[in-house]
């Protein structure tokens, strides 16, 4: 004996419309100020002292966002930062104000295009 | 097909619209009082040579003929150097050089010294008491050419500029009114190294707070918590040969020297062309900065507005305009309205491609809460019909 069961309206919506918001749910990168001027983001060392390495700017960083618009050429699929700049500090030894290029977070990867969530 | 739906009825924008923060644009009257001097100011800079020129020669371009007065004239040498250190006059035009680190990736390695560094940086600079304007530049003739590849920084009371060619940074340039606001502390840290030319090697002092007593010297302002002393050396022949320079701070003292040198023939100025530090340790001298000025004209008259602010940089190198408030970045529009893009640490997002417009979201959610509406309805009226029947049959059952 088999029955039939018939689903109702409003399941079969609640369900369609899951499966509309999962199928269009993408990412894009965007980018903002990860680390702002004048802030420490690493130290340099010596045997005998340490200085602390400032921001000499905004830091532009890049990040991942959401979104149920899928827009050509701009999705992503992972969720990595990438930050990176010019720090200066000062050399605790000669008074030396220096400068180097830093960053922080892992480098940034792009979207695997092939990403069904992505796809157009 | 549902993802074409989905698409179709535009859901999935209306969606992005409510989860993000949306772009705002907003129209400030007053900051258009601001950015107006921007457009329609124009660098006067058509008069310079782009000719590399020896140091020597450039020094001797130092006369302004319309202020018919020459920077030291019918002072000694010394009392030219000493006066430029301590009230300097209005720097119109100064190109120079900086001999960066050997080893850039270990700019600390106290086993090279400056001098086998083949590797520089050339800017172009002009200066007068509230107002710079400091700028990579390629070479020492590119001063024309509107490419910049490194830093701008400049500033004009209180008004700010700054540009980094730094990966995103390299888009756009930012301006800020706010006197002691973060984009005015971004441009003059990233102006040091005008600083230091324009105090003949000094560091961390501030342009003009030298005061002498005989050959010895003492910086009132310091950029740092510092104390800096020293003594001038004159050489035989009557020009500064070198500064000794201590530097007292919570590390102690820290000793320089920094050497003088000038171009070839008869200098009456004054002014180095070109300038060496040496950091003196245990008695040993390592040679830390280079700098060469290849170009320095002074005047007088203050210079306006115009001298300082990048805006035909900006416009000859496309870059977006962005405002920087204290908490909050601002990109200019060609309309002259700002629209935020940014409060600090969390990105606007932009409107994107195919995204609805308010009009249209509402257009939606109307239809959307019409359709509810009538099968909400249809649905009671449905039942109400159903359990009218019911109530009928069991009556003619009864």
């Amino acid at each position: 004996m088999t029955t039939k069961k018939q689903l109702k309206p409003i399941v079969c919506g609640l369900v369609a419309g899951l499966i509309g918001v999962a199928n269009a749910t993408c990412y894009w990168e965007s980018s903002y100020v990860c680390e702002p001027y004048n802030t420490d983001v690493m130290s340099v060392c010596y045997s005998d002292c340490c200085a602390t390495a400032k921001t000499t700017s905004d830091w532009y960083g890049w990040t991942l966002y959401q979104s149920d618009t899928y827009v050509p050429g701009t999705n992503t699929g992972t969720k990595s930062v990438y930050c990176s700049g010019q720090a200066t500090y000062l050399d605790c030894h000669s008074g030396q104000r220096m400068y180097i290029n830093g960053s922080v977070g892992s480098p940034f990867t792009k979207v695997d295009y092939s990403s069904p969530l992505c796809s157009p | 097909m549902l993802k074409r739906l989905w698409e179709r009825t535009k859901v999935g924008s209306m969606w992005m619209m409510l989860t993000n923060k949306r772009s705002a644009e907003l129209t400030l009257t007053a900051f258009a009082m601001f950015v107006a001097p921007l457009t329609v100011a124009a660098l006067s800079d058509g008069g310079y040579s782009t000719t590399p020129l020896p140091a020597k020669e450039s020094l001797r371009e130092a006369t302004d003929g319309a202020t018919a007065e020459t920077f030291g004239e019918g002072i000694s040498p010394i009392d030219s150097f000493k006066t430029f250190l301590s009230s300097p006059p209005v720097v119109e035009h100064l190109i120079f050089s900086e001999r960066l680190p050997p080893d850039p990736e270990k700019p600390w390695r106290y086993d090279l010294s400056v001098s086998e560094s083949r590797v520089y940086r050339y800017y172009e600079a002009r200066w007068q008491p509230g107002a710079y304007f400091l700028r990579d530049i390629a070479a020492t003739d590119s001063a024309g050419d509107p490419r910049t590849l490194g830093v701008l920084a400049a500033r004009f009371d209180n008004h700010s500029w700054f540009h980094d060619s730094f990966g995103y940074r390299g888009r756009f340039l930012q301006f800020s009114a706010e006197p002691d606001g973060r984009l005015c502390q971004t441009a003059d840290l990233n102006s040091d190294v005008l600083r230091q030319v324009m105090t003949f090697g000094l560091m961390h002092s501030y342009i003009g707070s030298i005061r002498w007593n005989g050959n010895s010297f003492r910086v009132l302002a310091s950029t740092l918590d510092l104390e800096i002393a020293g003594e001038l050396t004159p050489s035989l022949s009557g020009l500064p040969d070198s500064l000794s320079v201590t530097y007292t701070g919570s590390q102690g003292d820290i000793h320089w020297i920094i050497r003088y040198a000038y171009g070839a023939g008869e200098d009456t100025t004054g002014l180095p062309s070109t300038i060496r530090g040496f950091w003196v340790s245990d008695g040993q001298e390592l040679q830390r900065t280079e700098f060469v000025i290849y170009a320095l004209k002074t005047r007088t008259a203050k210079l306006g507005l115009e001298a300082f602010s990048p805006a035909r940089l900006a416009a000859t190198n496309s870059w977006e305009q962005h405002f920087v408030s204290s908490n909050a970045v601002y990109a200019l529009l060609p309309s002259g309205k700002l629209r935020l893009i940014e409060r600090l640490g969390k990105p606007v997002l932009d409107k994107l491609p195919g995204q609805a417009t308010p009009t249209q979201l509402a257009a939606v959610y109307a239809v959307w809460a019409a359709a509810n509406a009538f099968i909400f309805i249809l649905v009671a009226r449905m039942r109400g019909k159903r359990k009218h029947k019911l109530e009928v049959q069991n009556t003619t059952n009864v």
